[in-house]
């Protein structure tokens, strides 16, 4: 459950950098307070996904953390991918 | 300046990148499989059967001790593992050079297992750490390689630097073909750059005796401990056994021995017992902890007193303890290891799509060279012939006849046999300037191979259908995804110009 948690958190961290980005925002536009609130989510999820490894294992919290970050930052790659490919064949 | 640096940076990268990578994405591909060496050698030997508890009976170890004494009178160097959760079974193996194998004896009453001879998982181990050149030669060349790929990532991030941040997801499969294979090359070499280096660093960090011997600065390493050398059986158990007539046969009964080490090392569980002429020697299990120990107590052979224990303590120590933690990930749990593996799987996607974009970028200006078309053959031979090769042992594994001698050598034989053709095949076609061909024909034989295994394993009926089915069918799935990933690549090569 907790690993599930903290998956969810680096792809939301993921999800919310790839929105901040111009070449992004052109096919997803976002308002301000959306903007804000992703720029949130960026900076603090991943922490709290840190902070949820060292709560389930001191030890091997860290490994958890990155290996999870780096598996989440893949599947948001891939998603967005074809989520872009699919906005911009509808334009 | 910036940009000089980044072209030099760019040079470097390249072909530190492409002349390594040829072999350094064997070794991390045969890297990722050792992640579950013991599953594979499990999938290898479905004759063991694994649903007992990972507590051995006094009866199994009396019966583990002389098994090991019988493989010892043959001068065999050979010692017990202890069961694991992960392998609840008693192992009485041996180094013969390359992997460590031998009996496979029931924990509950001991008896031994009849299962087929095969390399298993310890296979891919042995060519991952030595490229099956022994553990002087082989272990050299992968260290120096090692320091190769940490000069290659080094001088990766140092041209990626800038762009790192704002793309540090972008993934474009769907544009134009070198920008989509630089991007899987960018991608997982970003997201996976903290695995990447602790993999490479602590990969060659724990070897670098091979290429830096130590001098003997300090009075303590030349006044070694003898328990150190017992602390690597990988290395150092090549030696012949002493002769039978010097070996003690009545060993006192394993069982007490094992519970009191426990209790001097404080352990939950220990691992390995090795034997001399005098003394047996109990190590504690190295995947309790992120530090891989090999704390150990020594028990006279003839009246099992404790003569001494060795606990690591120093801080050096306990640094190489877990470097060594770190790179073999034993301690780790299901999810950790699958994390292994799949970070593992990204670093071998990163170097194959490295050398792709080696040759893409090379092509027009280089395209009729023949070392562009020798390096083309060898990618060739690398990036579909080693899975090839490595499917084509789990067949052998499976259609090879179970009473066949030197049957553990014959399925190696079929994997370096099928890998030579591979390799062959791809550079007479590069060599011809057809390897689009080449990669098409290797591509459908791969998918056939992979998708053709799990109706193998059903067919030769080696194991129930639900005996152990996890193990049996997880590693069946993965061959199969080889096979779809291998049929997807031909697919989109089949509407490339030739």
């Amino acid at each position: 459950m907790i690993a599930l948690c903290v998956f969810l958190a680096w792809a939301s961290a993921f999800w919310a950098h790839e929105c901040l980005q111009p070449r992004t925002n052109k096919l997803f536009p976002l308002t301000t307070g959306s903007k804000r609130l992703y720029q949130c989510v960026r900076a603090c999820a991943p922490a709290l996904a840190l902070l949820l490894c060292l709560y389930r294992d001191f030890e091997e919290g860290v490994l958890y953390c990155l290996g999870l970050g780096a598996v989440a930052g893949l599947a948001v790659s891939l998603l967005m991918a074809a989520l872009k490919h699919k906005q911009s064949g509808q334009l | 300046m910036r940009e000089t640096f980044r072209v030099h940076m760019g040079w470097l990268h390249s072909w530190v990148g492409f002349l390594a990578g040829l072999v350094l994405t064997c070794i991390f591909a045969t890297g990722t499989l050792s992640v579950f060496d013991k599953e594979i050698t499990q999938w290898m030997q479905p004759e063991v059967t694994l649903d007992h508890p990972p507590a051995p009976t006094p009866l199994a170890l009396q019966r583990a001790a002389e098994t090991t004494m019988a493989e010892q009178e043959k001068d065999l160097f050979a010692f017990i593992t202890l069961p694991s959760l992960r392998d609840p079974v008693i192992r009485v193996l041996h180094y013969d050079g390359h992997e460590f194998i031998g009996p496979v004896l029931d924990p509950v009453d001991g008896h031994i297992f009849p299962a087929r001879a095969t390399a298993g998982g310890q296979f891919f181990y042995d060519f991952h750490f030595a490229l099956r050149n022994g553990p002087v030669v082989g272990c050299t060349i992968v260290t120096l390689l090692g320091v190769c790929l940490l000069v290659a990532v080094g001088s990766g991030i140092a041209i990626h630097i800038k762009a790192m941040w704002p793309d540090l997801i972008l993934f474009r499969p769907f544009g134009p073909r070198p920008r989509a294979w630089l991007d899987a090359h960018l991608v997982t070499g970003v997201l996976f750059l903290p695995f990447l280096i602790m993999m490479s660093y602590t990969g060659t960090v724990i070897r670098a005796r091979g290429i830096l011997p130590p001098h003997p600065f300090l009075p303590a390493q030349q006044t070694e401990a003898p328990p150190a050398a017992a602390a690597s059986p990988p290395a150092k158990t090549n030696v012949s056994a002493p002769p039978a007539s010097a070996i003690r046969p009545p060993t006192p009964p394993l069982g007490p021995l094992i519970a009191q080490a426990q209790q001097i090392l404080q352990a939950e569980r220990c691992e390995l017992i090795l034997f001399s002429p005098t003394q047996i020697r109990i190590f504690r299990s190295d995947d309790a902890s992120l530090f891989l120990t090999r704390d150990l107590v020594t028990f006279s052979r003839t009246d099992g007193h404790v003569i001494s224990s060795f606990i690591q303590k120093g801080a050096a120590a306990r640094t190489l303890e877990l470097l060594h933690g770190l790179h073999y990930a034993r301690f780790s749990s299901d999810l950790l290891r699958w994390l292994y593996f799949l970070s593992g799987l990204a670093c071998t996607v990163l170097m194959g799509s490295g050398l792709v974009l080696f040759l893409m970028k090379r092509r027009k200006a280089s395209g009729q060279k023949i070392l562009f078309r020798t390096a083309e053959g060898l990618t060739i031979g690398l990036l579909v012939g080693l899975p090839l090769a490595i499917t084509g042992l789990f067949w052998a594994n499976r259609l090879l006849p179970l009473s066949m001698n030197a049957r553990m050598e014959a399925e190696i034989q079929v994997f370096f046999m099928l890998w030579a053709f591979s390799a062959l095949h791809g550079l007479i076609c590069a060599l011809r300037n057809t390897a689009y061909s080449g990669w098409r024909a290797q591509l459908v034989v791969l998918a056939f191979m992979a998708l053709g295994l799990p109706v193998v394993d059903g067919l030769t009926h080696s194991h129930g259908w639900l005996q152990d089915a996890g193990r049996y069918y997880t590693l069946d799935a993965l061959v199969m995804l080889t096979g779809l990933a291998a049929l997807i690549v031909f697919q989109k090569l089949r509407r490339q110009p030739s």
